[in-house]
């Protein structure tokens, strides 16, 4: 099993075994570009902290089939339902886990962004407006009436 | 010998001018208004087909943030909004402009609230789907076909979120509804793990059709799928045969004997958590609503009203089977052409044809001759009641009405004017 190394933005290296890292699919087309490299692979907009948990996360996914095309299509499946190992990886603070939404997004391991939405939406689902503006520090730029006015569209109290 | 006769008769269809396509649906087809009427009876206002738009207009003003979800960009924010659920999403777009405009940008709330106002309003009163997405509802939206038979559907089963037809919602054991009370008793659950593990509807009051007459229904039941129940208490219990197990011990509970003796399922359990629901092509941006066979229905007259129960659970003669069946229009195309009913219609409006194209164009140059009147009226409402009209003459009432049946795209027959 042949190693890689990985420089992150605050130029440390971590050594990571092909086959996790190929879970991003920026990595792994860039290796097959590239063909055999020696020297890390720099990841500019991740930082030592976030990669590990992002490689965490990768080597506990290894062995998963890859993610549909499209995970939109489908349809039956309950897609509040997060994994529970996830659900214990996404216990971090707000601040970790947009690191890791964007992490994600940039190395582009759709899975992974998945959980993480998930997990932010999970954050919203079920609060009122109030609530949510509380939880993410969110100001209301509404006049009263304004605010009231959507609230009877969202009621549908008049159409 | 006669189906050669009948398809010589049934020659003149003409379906690609779509005048005549328009005069074959007046003639041949009609909208079961009291199928809708069944099913939990929601009337929106709300344009379909038009782009949502929102009642009121922000003034400019500088973007707000959103606080700390302000470290993603925006289609992290659109990923996001889409993975809520309805009643969240509209929280959502509470919190401030900036949240607003982009909950409104998100394609599945858009397209759901354009093309399906009545799910989308029905989701809101009952309170359903709390764990499925908006992106799930938008999924189901463009899915064909009911989840049973795969056939055209134009009902929305609300707490496992599918399609269905008419046939397999009466007729699935699949779609088997229970009120909230006997699930919990039978299958041990508490009502906070239903309703997490499963998609609890409140059954709205209101006016309910039942193939004969409307009553008007107060109850407000929590009602619940039983397979959901039964898949969310093998999960509970373990497995299929714990759950099976403690089922019957639960029926030969003296306890709750009195509940389970009773027949489980009454009333209007599955029509109460049904909705009526467009097939959206997303390719097209047009709509099916379903269409009826005008034929079939005249032919399978209504059951009487002591007849009534013995056609639904009896199965009686099962008329209404085929009687309201719903078809998208080339299925409805297909249907005419080998339904003897329909193809007597057909012949029997030969005489009046022309006449009710005439009426018809007239009606639409009514209507567009009195465009820029309609737009500088301030009040959205375009004229309903009669009396909205205290000048006008027969003929132009006649024409308005005419006029205004198909701006809603309703099917007009020769009957609806004698």
């Amino acid at each position: 099993m042949s190693e890689i190394k990985l420089l992150s933005s605050d130029q440390a290296t971590i050594t990571v075994q092909k086959e996790v890292a190929e879970r991003s699919i920026l990595i792994k087309n860039m290796l097959e570009d590239v063909g055999e490299v020696t020297e890390a692979i720099p990841i500019p907009n991740v930082n030592e902290s976030v990669l590990k948990k992002v490689i965490e996360w990768c080597e506990h996914h290894k062995g998963d089939p890859p993610a549909q095309a499209d995970d939109d299509s489908d349809s039956r499946k309950k897609s509040t339902d997060i994994d529970e190992w996830d659900q214990k990886f996404m216990q971090v603070d707000q601040e970790m886990l947009f690191e890791i939404i964007l992490a994600a997004n940039y190395l582009d391991i759709k899975p992974l962004l998945d959980v993480g939405c998930k997990t932010v939406a999970n954050m919203i689902k079920g609060k009122s407006p109030d609530e949510i503006r509380k939880t993410f520090n969110i100001q209301n730029d509404f006049t009263p009436e304004e605010e009231e006015q959507i609230r009877r569209e969202n009621e549908w109290a008049e159409e | 010998m006669s189906t050669h006769k009948h398809i010589k008769s049934m020659a003149d269809l003409d379906f690609s001018n779509p005048r005549a396509c328009d005069l074959h649906l007046a003639v041949m087809a009609s909208k079961r208004i009291d199928i809708f009427r069944r099913i939990i009876p929601i009337t929106t206002r709300f344009p379909a087909h038009k782009d949502f738009k929102p009642t009121i207009d922000i003034p400019p003003r500088p973007c707000p943030s959103l606080g700390v979800l302000d470290r993603l960009p925006m289609d992290l924010h659109i990923a996001i909004f889409k993975r809520l659920n309805v009643p969240t999403i509209c929280a959502m777009r509470q919190v401030n402009s900036y949240a607003k405009s982009v909950v409104e940008i998100v394609p599945a709330f858009n397209n759901t609230r354009k093309y399906a106002p009545h799910a989308f309003k029905a989701i809101l009163l009952t309170g359903a789907c709390g764990i499925f997405t908006i992106q799930d509802l938008f999924n189901v939206l463009v899915a064909p076909g009911c989840h049973i038979c795969g056939e055209f559907a134009a009902q929305l089963y609300l707490p496992s979120l599918s399609r269905v037809c008419t046939n397999c919602l009466e007729l699935s054991p699949e779609m088997e509804t229970i009120k909230i009370f006997y699930a919990k008793d039978l299958f041990g659950l508490t009502n906070n793990q239903i309703k997490e593990m499963t998609s609890v509807v409140n059954g709205i009051a209101g006016w309910y059709h039942d193939y004969t007459a409307f009553s008007s229904v107060k109850s407000t039941p929590t009602l619940v799928s039983r397979a959901m129940v039964e898949a969310a208490a093998i999960r509970f219990h373990g497995s299929r045969p714990n759950m099976e197990s403690f089922v019957e011990k639960r029926k030969k509970n003296t306890e709750s004997r009195r509940i389970h003796t009773k027949f489980e399922e009454n009333g209007q359990t599955r029509q109460r958590v049904t909705v009526q629901f467009p097939l959206l092509y997303v390719k097209r941006g047009e709509t099916a609503d379903g269409l009826y066979c005008r034929g079939c229905q005249l032919k399978h007259i209504f059951p009487g009203y002591r007849n009534y129960a013995n056609t639904i659970s009896g199965d009686g003669d099962g008329a209404w089977r085929i009687r309201d069946v719903a078809y998208d229009f080339a299925g409805w195309a297909a249907h005419i052409r080998v339904c003897q009913a329909a193809s007597d219609l057909w012949k029997k409006s030969e005489g009046s044809r022309k006449w009710w194209l005439n009426l018809k164009d007239e009606g639409r140059n009514w209507w567009e001759e009195r465009e820029s009147e309609r737009k500088d009226r301030t009040a959205h409402r375009t004229g309903k009641h009669r009396m909205d009209y205290p000048q006008e003459t027969p003929e132009a009432f006649r024409y308005r009405t005419v006029a205004f049946l198909r701006h809603n795209m309703c099917m007009v027959s020769l009957a609806s004017f004698r």
